[in-house]
């Protein structure tokens, strides 16, 4: 599995990697995992959407080759599915427009994200002012992003981030309450799974808490026409 | 990082301790006498001319020109992250530069650009670009102060070196060392219109109009795109376009890219002493080479004055080119539109062996990407593994100890 990003969409063969899926057909990727890990919510999202193409973006190169065997053992193991789900190894924070299309996605997941707990690392968080935008130039108006941490300064920083985006509002709990997805965020992961293990011995390493946000993307603006600003 | 800009009949020129601004029909021996802060030979006069003094090496510098008031704009930043904004303006004999604004830039910018009368935009080398708002007026700086407490907005931001900006019409376009070129909207820069993506190297230069973005890069490629959408019309390849040998990488990147009248195509290429013209066709696919002027020297920074593609007849060109003994010259080349008449060389002044321009802060060769990936590397080790399993054959490295041992 070669590394190499693609330098446009176009450029790149998805049916190589959703056995579903032929060559040039207009079928595309909808859910994308950012920091997927060890995949383990695409394995379970993967049998609730059959129909519906997910990505796991992982950048350590070891655990994204987890991933891949993972998956194809699966293929193995359980003829006829699991044929909606792949990873692919690269920076995410880099390659987004290289992979998707403006408006393709409809699902985001950052799950457990990496605190960066140094000030001066805080640029490294995956969610950032500077991506956002990028996230919803691949995101469609409408689509979700999910977001999950059990620490509670992730989780301040990731709202505070997300609700001063003009592109972006808050989710209402009603809302949350009826999604079947939400509820699959908290232990689908190795990481999510650790954070409960350990709450049940006693240990907290995160803040004993953990918290989802999700926001959804909302419309562009219309064009003032004018450069001054 | 511009030594030498031209705009509103004045010429602006860096030094690595100050911006030296002489009006641009300075001839030879008055710009020299100014220069030297001498008394002109027999009969000639100095020029006007008037001083910005900076505390440290430019890192990035333009120009805007202020029709309303007859006067120029001028921004630059130094390696201490200082950035100036300020007002020029020429009276008669003298040159006055007032300084409407002295603040810091949180990183080193590498390309500044005036979206407006009121507005800096700055990229920085971190891959963000800054918004900066001053006063309009002379009048309205001296009554708040030059506020150094001023802080900017950062708009947009790329998770790579920015090494050029343009603004188009109600677009910011931004381009990186990752080959990206990003279209925003501005004001609303969170909105990303389009991605022009097919760089495989660093984008060195963009230029434009309100439709298109052309652009320069170390993949040797001169590229046209649709600025609605950010789709490719043509890619060129340098080489091939204009016969060369095959160079060496390093020699095939434009650094300077100028679009005037939409279809003519200004250039000039890493560490080079030609200045290259070409024409596209109206639909941008295609194009060719018209002309090729050698000005006796590399050109070390060019500045074009066509701010307004559609309305000039003729582009200039202000060239700093290096000669012989380390002297630099001023070199001015005017470009028409009329594919049959070649470019001209119309002013070649060689500055006094005082003063010395800036020099290009970024150097080329740093930007190019490395070839090996860490992915291939763990693959290729990977499959030793695998190969040394499959055949049952003790693994390289433990070969490699037990010889070690002996």
């Amino acid at each position: 599995m070669s590394s190499a990003n693609p330098v446009c969409p176009k450029d790149f063969d998805w049916s190589k990697h959703y056995p579903i899926v032929a060559k040039d057909s207009p079928k595309c990727v909808e859910f994308l995992d950012i920091g997927c890990g060890y995949g383990g919510l695409l394995v379970e999202l993967a049998p609730m959407f059959p129909d519906q193409l997910m990505l796991g973006i992982e950048i350590r190169v070891k655990v994204s080759d987890y991933v891949r065997d993972r998956i194809d053992a699966l293929r193995k193991t359980h003829e006829g599915k699991y044929g909606n789900i792949s990873v692919i190894r690269t920076n995410a924070m880099k390659f987004l427009p290289n992979y998707f299309e403006k408006a393709q996605l409809s699902k985001l997941f950052f799950l457990y994200p990496d605190p960066h707990f140094k000030k001066k690392k805080h640029k490294w968080r995956i969610i950032n002012t500077n991506l956002l935008a990028e996230y919803a130039y691949v995101l469609r108006p409408g689509g979700l992003v999910y977001t999950i941490t059990d620490v509670i300064a992730m989780n301040e920083w990731m709202v505070s981030h997300l609700s001063a985006h003009p592109l972006f509002e808050r989710v209402t709990q009603e809302e949350l309450e009826q999604d079947p997805i939400v509820p699959k965020l908290y232990q689908s992961t190795e990481e999510g799974k650790k954070v409960y293990r350990n709450k049940a011995r006693g240990e907290n390493h995160g803040d004993g808490e953990v918290r989802v946000a999700v926001f959804r993307r909302r419309p562009d603006p219309p064009r003032t026409h004018a450069a001054t600003a | 990082m511009c030594s030498v800009m031209q705009c509103g009949g004045l010429l602006f020129l860096t030094t690595p301790s100050k911006v030296i601004v002489v009006p641009d029909d300075a001839v030879g021996a008055q710009l020299n006498a100014a220069l030297e802060g001498t008394e002109g030979a027999k009969g000639t006069r100095a020029a006007a001319m008037g001083q910005l003094a900076i505390d440290d090496v430019p890192t990035a510098a333009t120009v805007k020109s202020k029709p309303a008031t007859g006067s120029v704009l001028l921004a630059v930043t130094t390696a201490k992250k200082t950035l100036y904004i300020c007002e020029v303006q020429q009276f008669g004999a003298t040159i006055k530069i007032t300084t409407t604004q002295q603040t810091r830039v949180e990183k080193r910018s590498t390309k500044l650009v005036f979206s407006s009368l009121d507005t800096l935009l700055s990229a920085d080398k971190f891959g963000d670009v800054h918004k900066f708002s001053f006063a309009t007026s002379s009048e309205d700086a001296e009554d708040e102060g030059a506020d150094a407490s001023k802080t900017s907005d950062p708009i947009c931001g790329h998770v790579s070196m920015l090494l050029d900006l343009d603004v188009q019409a109600d677009q910011l376009r931004t381009a990186d060392r990752d080959g990206k070129i990003r279209i925003s909207r501005l004001p609303d820069a969170f909105c990303i219109d389009a991605f022009c993506l097919g760089h495989t190297e660093f984008v060195s230069a963009i230029t434009g109009t309100a439709d298109c973005v052309v652009s320069g890069s170390g993949d040797g490629t001169i590229r046209v795109w649709n600025a609605a959408d950010g789709s490719q019309l043509a890619s060129h390849n340098i080489c091939e376009v204009l016969s060369l040998a095959k160079a060496d990488r390093e020699s095939v990147v434009p650094t300077s890219l100028f679009l005037v009248a939409r279809q003519v195509l200004i250039f000039i290429l890493n560490k080079s002493p030609v200045v290259h013209v070409w024409t596209m066709t109206a639909d941008l696919t295609a194009v060719t080479a018209t002309a090729n002027l050698a000005v006796g020297g590399h050109i070390s920074s060019c500045w074009c004055d066509a701010a307004t593609p559609s309305a000039a007849s003729a582009a200039h060109l202000w060239c700093v080119v290096e000669r012989d003994g380390g002297r630099q010259a001023l070199v001015m080349v005017e470009v028409t539109n009329d594919t049959a008449a070649q470019p001209r060389v119309v002013t070649d002044e060689l500055m006094p062996a005082s003063l010395e321009l800036a020099q290009p802060v970024l150097d080329l060769t740093e930007l190019f990407h490395d070839n090996a990936s860490t992915s291939d590397l763990y693959f290729a080790r990977k499959e030793k593994r695998l190969e040394a399993k499959r055949t049952k054959q003790p693994a390289p490295s433990t070969a490699a100890k037990k010889s070690k041992k002996r």
